[in-house]
Order: structure tokens, then sequence, then C-alpha cells
């Protein structure tokens, strides 16, 4: 299976929309999509409802997209819908170190 | 079509690629089963993290293998390491995450092997 992205703006914020499943195979387009909306002080929404499948891998790409945006100076919000990315979210415990939100529109405050 | 012992196979090139070939097979029989779809999920999920583990630790040089035997009241999956084994295991996945989804989980001579127990649909 394809990953796809999509960009759009929502006021101040750069959304990417991801869709489709990231594993190994998959995570190295994530990472260079993602990093194309990194820069300084950028404000950057990962919007996740349409992966149907994440592994580990996809989470370190995440983890990495962090890591460079707070270094530049901004924010990553993700939302992760309510399906296969929340729940290894919840294993892995790191819903307790990401910015996560229901919608776009509620990451964003449009 | 199913009695004790029965076994299944799959084997694909080591390319990363085909870790959706392994979760579509994996999943297809446990469907046939009649697992139902959260224990599914958490199988596809533990096969793409076992697999990535056979694939980073053979360099893409070794097939990727998965067997599959029926076993009282589920299947036993295995997807076979190579001779290096693991070659890198770290906090966010691999052997924990597996065992985080699948407690009987464990590495030993036939690779990642997954005791999965059928929960009816």
């Amino acid at each position: 299976m394809e990953l796809a992205t999509a960009h759009h703006t929502s006021g101040e914020w750069d959304v990417l929309a991801v869709r489709g499943e990231v594993d190994l195979a998959t995570a190295p387009q994530l990472e260079r999509d993602i990093g194309e909306h990194v820069g300084e002080d950028c404000k950057l929404c990962l919007d996740l409802t349409g992966v149907g499948f994440m592994d580990s891998t996809g989470l370190r790409v995440i983890i990495g997209a962090l890591k460079s945006v707070q270094e530049a100076g901004g924010e990553l919000r993700i939302v992760p819908g309510d399906g296969a990315v929340a729940k290894l979210l919840t294993i892995t415990g790191l819903d307790d170190r990401l910015d996560l939100h229901p919608s776009v529109d509620a990451a964003t405050g449009s | 079509m199913t009695s004790p012992g029965n076994r299944f196979g799959l084997e694909v090139p080591g390319r990363a690629e085909h870790l959706a070939t392994v979760r579509i097979f994996a999943a297809s029989l446990a469907r046939r089963f009649g697992m139902d779809e959260d224990t599914i999920a958490d199988l596809k999920l533990a096969l793409s993290e076992a697999g990535t583990l056979a694939l980073r630790g053979s360099a893409g040089a070794d097939p990727l293998r998965l067997t599959a035997r029926e076993i009282d009241g589920g299947l036993e999956f295995a997807v076979e390491l190579g001779e290096a084994g693991i070659a890198a295991d770290d906090e966010l996945g691999g052997l924990d995450l597996i065992r985080a989804l699948f407690a009987d989980a464990r590495e030993g001579p036939a690779g990642v092997v997954i005791p999965v127990r059928g929960r009816p649909r």
C-alpha cells in the first residue's frame, strides 16, 4: 500500500494530511514530506486520521519531526484519529509526549 | 480445513515493501480462523515489527519468511530471523512492543514467535 500526503494551510498552520500505511517501506517518504514543511518558527499539524496502519518505524519519524520542529522553534500538533495510530501511541506511551488533538480544526484553532 | 498441527507459510524477498504482503497474508489467515478484527490489527502490528527486525538484521540479504501453525485455540506465527538475529532493538518498538500486544511472544530458534489465541468475532 502506498503512502500519500496532501498539504494545505489553516490560518498560520501548515497541515499535512497523511493517507495509507506507514512502515519501513514508506517511512522515508513520510520523513521527506514532513521535512519540506519544517522551518524556523513553523507551525505544523500532522493529520494522521487517514493512516490505516503504522508501526514503530512511523513513530520514529514522528519523534524525529518533533525534535526538528522544536529545534527550529516551532510547534508540532498531531491529529491521530481513533484507530491504529491512536492505539499505537497509547501502547508506547507517546500519547503523553506529543501534542494530540481530536481534529484538525481543534489543532489549528480554526 | 483446520486440524491441530496445520501449517502455513509465506516467503517473500527481503525487501521492506513486502512487509505489507506479510500483514495481508497473516490477516487473511487469522480471519479464516475466526479471529476478531482487534486481534487481527494487533497481529498485523506485531508481525510488522518482527519483519522489520528481520529485515534490519539481515540487511535484506535473506528472504522474509513467515510461518503459522495451528495451536490449541489459535495460531502461532513465526518470523524467521537470519543468522545475525536482531541487529538492534529500541524503546519504541521491536520485541517490547510485540510483547505488549501478545504477552507470550518470544525470540527463539524459529525467530520471533507470536502465539495468538483466537477471540471469536
